[in-house]
């Protein structure tokens, strides 16, 4: 089989973009927290934050761990694309990894949600639900069916994994 | 498993050294080693044909069932 190479690249550079975005955000949180919200501007729900409070912290801290477990998923992936290099198909790790990668982007979408609303309450004092459909990739449902697919992936591998033992193991 | 695999006690019996079997049904030493050991999770056809074949015997002479109780 053809190994995926143009893959691998891709994910080798959003990894790369996304560790420096990611460091950079950490670091320059951290020194705004020093000095002063003024010393770069920081953006929570599209509003430049003129002040720290506790809600802003721990808006802008999850903000934070959320590109972090972003930032994760992109290594966990790229792990899994290198191990197809090998190959080697329908291995443990790859059967974890795709499980791992699936349930991360769940995660990860519906702590984005979450963030996205209750910063929206607790920063503009305005509760709103609304149910439409946003007609690009990044929409939330399909970014949430993405990651299920990643785990029902993880479920075919794991039959797949059984299937080549018996395979394997027939004379 | 509850199939067992009496392919040690005919090759005792035909007086035949498993490598010599291997060569004459044409499967590799190792692929007869997973039969003998009970390893194997399917035997096909026509492996189960040329073993009968070579040491002159049924499938049941090989092949049998216990229950795991």
């Amino acid at each position: 089989m053809k190994q995926p190479i143009l893959l691998k690249t891709i994910l080798d550079i959003c990894f790369i973009l996304l560790a420096l975005t990611f460091f950079g955000a950490v670091v320059i949180f951290i020194l705004a927290l020093i000095m002063s919200p003024d010393f770069y501007p920081i953006e929570v729900n599209d509003r430049i934050l003129s002040e720290f409070t506790p809600v802003t912290i721990i808006l802008v801290t999850s903000e934070l761990a959320i590109g972090g477990l972003v930032l994760y998923t992109v290594y966990v992936l790229r792990k899994l694309v290198r191990s197809f290099f090998k190959g080697k198909l329908y291995t443990r790790f790859q059967i974890a990894a795709l499980h791992l990668v699936g349930q991360l982007i769940v995660i990860i979408t519906l702590a984005q949600a979450f963030t996205d609303s209750t910063g929206k309450m607790l920063i503009e004092a305005k509760a709103d639900i609304a149910v439409g459909i946003n007609f690009s990739f990044g929409s939330f449902w399909f970014v949430l069916a993405i990651g299920l697919f990643f785990m029902y992936l993880s479920k075919i591998f794991r039959s797949a994994k059984i299937l080549k033992e018996e395979n394997e193991l027939t004379v | 498993m509850p199939i067992i695999v009496n392919l040690d006690t005919m090759l005792e019996k035909r007086n035949m050294k498993s490598n010599e079997l291997a060569e004459r049904i044409g499967i590799t030493t190792a692929n007869l080693s997973i039969l003998k050991t009970g390893k194997a999770k399917a035997v096909r056809f026509s492996t189960l044909e040329a073993i009968c074949r070579e040491l002159d015997c049924q499938p049941g002479d090989i092949l049998e069932f216990e229950n795991e109780t």
